[in-house]
């Protein structure tokens, strides 16, 4: 049963981080003034 | 020795949820994610946790909204590791929000012709100074940059028109002036050079980069 929920919570909460990360690419951090070293290519 | 580094954190994250997920290619792209938010999730949690014990909630709030939704377009300084603008960031804002909130009586009272200085010297300011791309993260073109100048452009007088709608009755109106005025400094070189002293007074290690914190 908990090996059923994990794949989905961790393929969601990859989606998010990945949202996440290509929403910051080529802006700058909204929180203010430290940005991040970007990965060098991103799939 | 014991070291928290929010870099690291973020690539632990990145690279445990991708494996789960079997995203192992994307694990770099998932850790700068994880960086992203864990570091936003650390920096709200401070700031707001300073703020509520100063009882400038309200202040702090529009500072950050005002702030963060034009830097997001016009870019700005920028601190050399994340806890150094952790504790610039915290102590900006929160003085501030204090220097707003004790001066409130006696802004009421100043003429709007005030006001619309502050909010034009503002406007001169993005006009002269904006948009800047983080030395990491350059524009891509000159349609990216002169799409992020318009956008900046747009806000600002979108928020202006705000702050002025407002009035200097009301402690908005003079906030959203004064986080404009604070985001434009941080674009004109003299914003670089504080910042950058500021990253300088709080170097611990030589080297920089990613300071643990």
């Amino acid at each position: 049963m908990l090996k059923f929920i994990t794949k989905p919570v961790f393929q969601t909460t990859a989606k998010v981080l990945a949202v996440v990360a290509m929403m910051n690419i080529g802006t700058t951090s909204m929180f203010m003034m430290y940005q991040p070293e970007p990965p060098k290519k991103s799939s | 020795m014991f070291e928290i580094s929010l870099h690291k954190m973020g690539q632990a994250v990145g690279s445990y949820v991708a494996k789960k997920a079997s995203r192992l290619e994307q694990a770099e792209l998932l850790s700068y994610g994880a960086e992203i938010l864990l570091g936003s999730f650390v920096k709200l949690s401070l700031l707001f946790s300073v703020a509520a014990f100063l009882h400038i909630t309200s202040e702090v709030t529009v500072l950050l909204f005002v702030t963060g939704l034009v830097r997001i377009l016009s870019g700005g300084a920028h601190c050399s590791a994340y806890y150094r603008c952790l504790i610039t960031s915290i102590v900006t804002l929160t003085a501030l929000g204090s220097a707003l909130k004790l001066m409130q009586p006696f802004l009421s009272v100043l003429p709007a012709i005030v006001l619309y200085g502050t909010v034009l010297l503002s406007l001169y300011l993005y006009w002269r100074y904006a948009p800047q791309a983080p030395p990491n993260k350059p524009f891509e073109n000159e349609t990216s940059e002169l799409a992020f100048r318009r956008c900046t452009l747009l806000a600002v007088a979108a928020l202006s028109l705000v702050a002025i709608i407002v009035g200097t009755n009301s402690f908005m109106g003079w906030t959203t002036a004064a986080a404009l005025l604070w985001q434009a400094f941080t674009l004109t070189p003299v914003g670089h050079k504080f910042i950058g002293s500021w990253d300088i007074l709080l170097t611990l290690q030589s080297k920089g980069g990613e300071v643990k914190c």
